[in-house]
C-alpha cells in the first residue's frame, strides 16, 4: 500500500490545522511504501517551511537525501518514514503486513492480534478491503488506538473492479463512527485519475454528490476519525432504515 | 430484497438443467419478496410448463392467483414463496431478516446463528453487504449449508453508492470458492439499466467486461456455488492477487482496473 500525492496532501492539510498528534506512537495496517507522485523537492520544501527547528530540518533533509542515494528494495518504505517524521514526529512506528519489510509484524488481520501497546495514530493504508474478515480489521484498529487517538483510512469507493474483496461505502464510516462515538475529522472523495479531491463531511453531502452524479468513476475515500475519550469496547454498527 | 427478473431467469435455467436441489430445506438470508415491477402472474406460464403433476400444478396456480386477488400487505413475500415452490419444492423454508414477514427469524447476522438444522439451499439476496461483520455471514452460510448443498448469492457490484456498507467484488467469490472447495455453478453480471446479463466463466472475463465498460453503475453480481461433499470448517480466503495465483492478465488487471 502506498502513500500517494492525495494521501500526502490530506495529512499535510491536517497538520496545518493542528489536527495531527505529535510525538505519539504510530501503527500502520499495511506497511506503506512511497507511490512516487510527490516530488522529493516538494518534501524538502515542506521540511524547510513547515518545521521550525533548523537542526530537525537539516537532519530530515539529510535523511531523505541518503535514502534517495540508495538503490535497494527498502527505499520506498523509508521515504514514507521521512513523511511520518515530518508530519507526526512519531516516538515509534510499527507496521502489520504479511508482505512488508523485515520490520513488519506478520499477523493475519483476519484474526485478533497481540501487540505490546496501543497507538496515537493508526493508519489503514488501503489494506482493510483485502482482508476477508474486514469487520475484525475495524475492531483491531479500535482496540489498538488510544482514547482520543487518530484513525486514518484510505479505501476504494467507486470503480476498482476486483482490486480488493470490497469497495467501502461512506455509510460504513458514518455508522462505525456513530456506534462507537468517534469524531469524523474529515472525509474526502478523491478522483484517482484526475487527482482531484472533494471534502464531504456528512451523509447529506454524500447524498447530494451522488444525486448530482459527481462521484468520480474511479474514486477513493479518505476518512479521518478520532476515538472518543472514553475507552469502550468496539461495537458493530447496524444498517440504517 | 426482491426476487429480481434476472434471479428468476438464473434459477429457472438451473432448474431446467436439473441442477437445483429438490424437496430440501431452504434458508433465506434476508427474506425475499417479489419484485414490484414484475407481474406475479407471469409465473403461471412456467408453472404450467414446468410442473408435470396436475394436482400440484393446479394447486400452485390457484395459490398464486389467490395471493394476487387478495392483494394483502406482505403479498410480495407470499409470491416469492410460490417462486420457491415452483423451482425448489422445499419441504421446509426459513428466513432470517429483521425486516421480513412474521415468518422471519429476527436474528443479528453479525454474530453466529443457532439454528436447529442445515439447509440444502441457502440464498443471500443482497443482504450480506448490509451486515458490518460480513465475513460472519459467509461463515454462517457455510455452516448451515449441507454438504453438496447450494449457495446462491446476489450482490451489488458497481455504483450503488451507500446502498450497503460494502460493494462485493467477483474475486471474493472466486477466492471463497477456492479455499472452501466450493464448485462454481454459475456467475453472472447484470447491467440493470440495459437489462442485459453476461455469464462469467473465469476471472479474466471480469477484467474484459470491466475494460469494455460492461460493468456500469447499477450492475449486480449473481454467484451460484455448491458446497463439496466433504464437510470442512469454513476458511477465510486470502485474495488471489496476494497468493500470486491470478496469472499475468489478472496481476496486470489489478493495477489498471482503477
Amino acid at each position: 500500500m502506498a502513500v500517494s500525492a492525495t494521501h500526502y496532501m490530506i495529512v499535510r492539510d491536517l497538520f496545518l490545522h493542528g489536527q495531527v498528534p505529535q510525538h505519539g506512537a504510530l501503527l500502520e495496517l499495511g506497511e506503506a511504501n512511497w507511490y512516487g507522485d510527490v516530488a522529493p523537492q516538494a518534501m524538502v520544501h515542506d521540511i524547510q517551511t513547515l518545521l521550525t527547528d533548523p537542526a530537525r530540518q537539516e537532519s530530515l533533509i539529510r535523511w531523505l537525501s541518503d535514502i534517495a542515494a540508495r538503490d535497494d528494495d527498502r527505499v520506498s518504505f523509508d521515504i514514507v518514514k521521512v513523511f511520518y517524521e515530518i508530519y507526526f514526529a512519531p516516538s515509534e512506528v510499527q507496521a502489520v503486513d504479511l508482505g512488508g519489510t523485515a520490520a513488519a509484524h506478520r499477523f493475519d488481520l483476519n484474526r485478533p492480534m497481540t501487540l505490546n501497546r496501543r497507538f496515537d495514530v493508526v493508519i489503514n493504508h488501503g489494506t482493510a478491503e483485502h482482508i476477508f474478515n474486514i469487520g475484525q480489521v475495524f475492531e483491531t484498529i479500535h482496540q489498538y488506538t488510544v482514547p482520543g487517538g487518530l484513525m486514518i483510512h484510505e479505501s476504494p469507493f467507486r470503480g476498482w473492479i476486483d482490486h480488493g474483496f470490497y469497495n467501502l461505502q461512506p455509510k460504513l464510516f458514518f455508522d462505525v463512527a456513530e456506534q462507537n462515538q468517534y469524531g469524523i475529522v474529515t472525509m474526502i472523495v478523491a478522483d484517482i485519475i484526475e487527482h482531484t479531491a472533494r471534502r464531504v463531511g456528512t451523509r447529506e453531502a454524500f447524498d447530494e454528490l451522488a444525486k448530482a452524479r459527481k462521484i468520480p468513476e474511479n474514486s477513493a475515500l479518505f476518512t479521518v476519525m478520532t476515538k472518543g475519550a472514553l475507552d469502550r469496547p468496539f461495537q458493530w454498527p447496524r444498517i440504517h432504515g | 430484497m426482491p426476487v429480481s427478473a434476472t434471479q428468476y431467469l438464473i434459477v429457472r435455467e438451473l432448474f431446467e438443467h436439473g441442477l437445483l436441489p429438490k424437496n430440501g430445506a431452504l434458508l433465506e438470508i434476508g427474506e425475499a419478496h417479489w419484485c414490484n415491477n414484475a407481474n406475479p402472474l407471469d409465473m403461471v406460464g412456467d408453472i404450467k410448463r414446468l410442473i408435470t403433476e396436475p394436482a400440484r400444478r393446479d394447486a400452485l396456480v390457484n395459490r398464486l392467483e389467490a395471493i394476487v386477488d387478495k392483494r394483502e400487505p406482505g403479498m410480495g413475500f407470499d409470491v416469492a414463496q410460490v417462486f420457491y415452490e415452483l423451482f425448489f419444492a422445499p419441504l421446509e423454508m426459513r428466513a432470517v431478516d429483521f425486516q421480513g414477514s412474521r415468518r422471519a427469524l429476527r436474528l443479528d447476522l453479525n454474530g453466529p446463528l443457532a439454528l436447529d438444522r442445515r439447509f440444502d439451499v441457502v440464498l443471500n439476496q443482497r443482504t450480506a453487504e448490509h451486515v458490518f461483520n460480513i465475513a460472519q455471514v459467509f461463515k454462517t452460510i457455510h455452516d448451515y449449508t449441507t454438504p453438496l448443498g447450494m449457495m446462491i448469492h446476489e450482490s451489488t457490484l458497481s455504483g450503488w453508492t451507500d446502498n450497503g456498507f460494502y460493494i462485493l467484488q467477483p474475486t471474493l467469490f472466486f477466492d471463497l470458492a477456492e479455499i472452501n472447495h466450493y464448485q462454481m455453478c454459475g456467475m453472472f453480471i447484470e447491467d440493470t439499466a440495459r437489462g442485459t446479463t453476461h455469464r462469467i466463466t473465469t476471472r479474466n472475463d471480469v477484467y474484459e467486461f470491466a475494460e469494455a465498460g460492461q460493468i456500469p453503475d447499477g450492475s449486480l453480481l449473481f454467484t451460484v456455488l455448491t458446497k463439496s461433499a466433504v464437510d470442512r470448517e469454513f476458511a477465510f480466503p486470502m485474495q488471489g492477487y496476494y497468493r500470486n495465483t491470478l496469472g499475468t492478465i489478472g496481476m496486470e488487471a489489478w493495477r489498471y482496473l482503477r
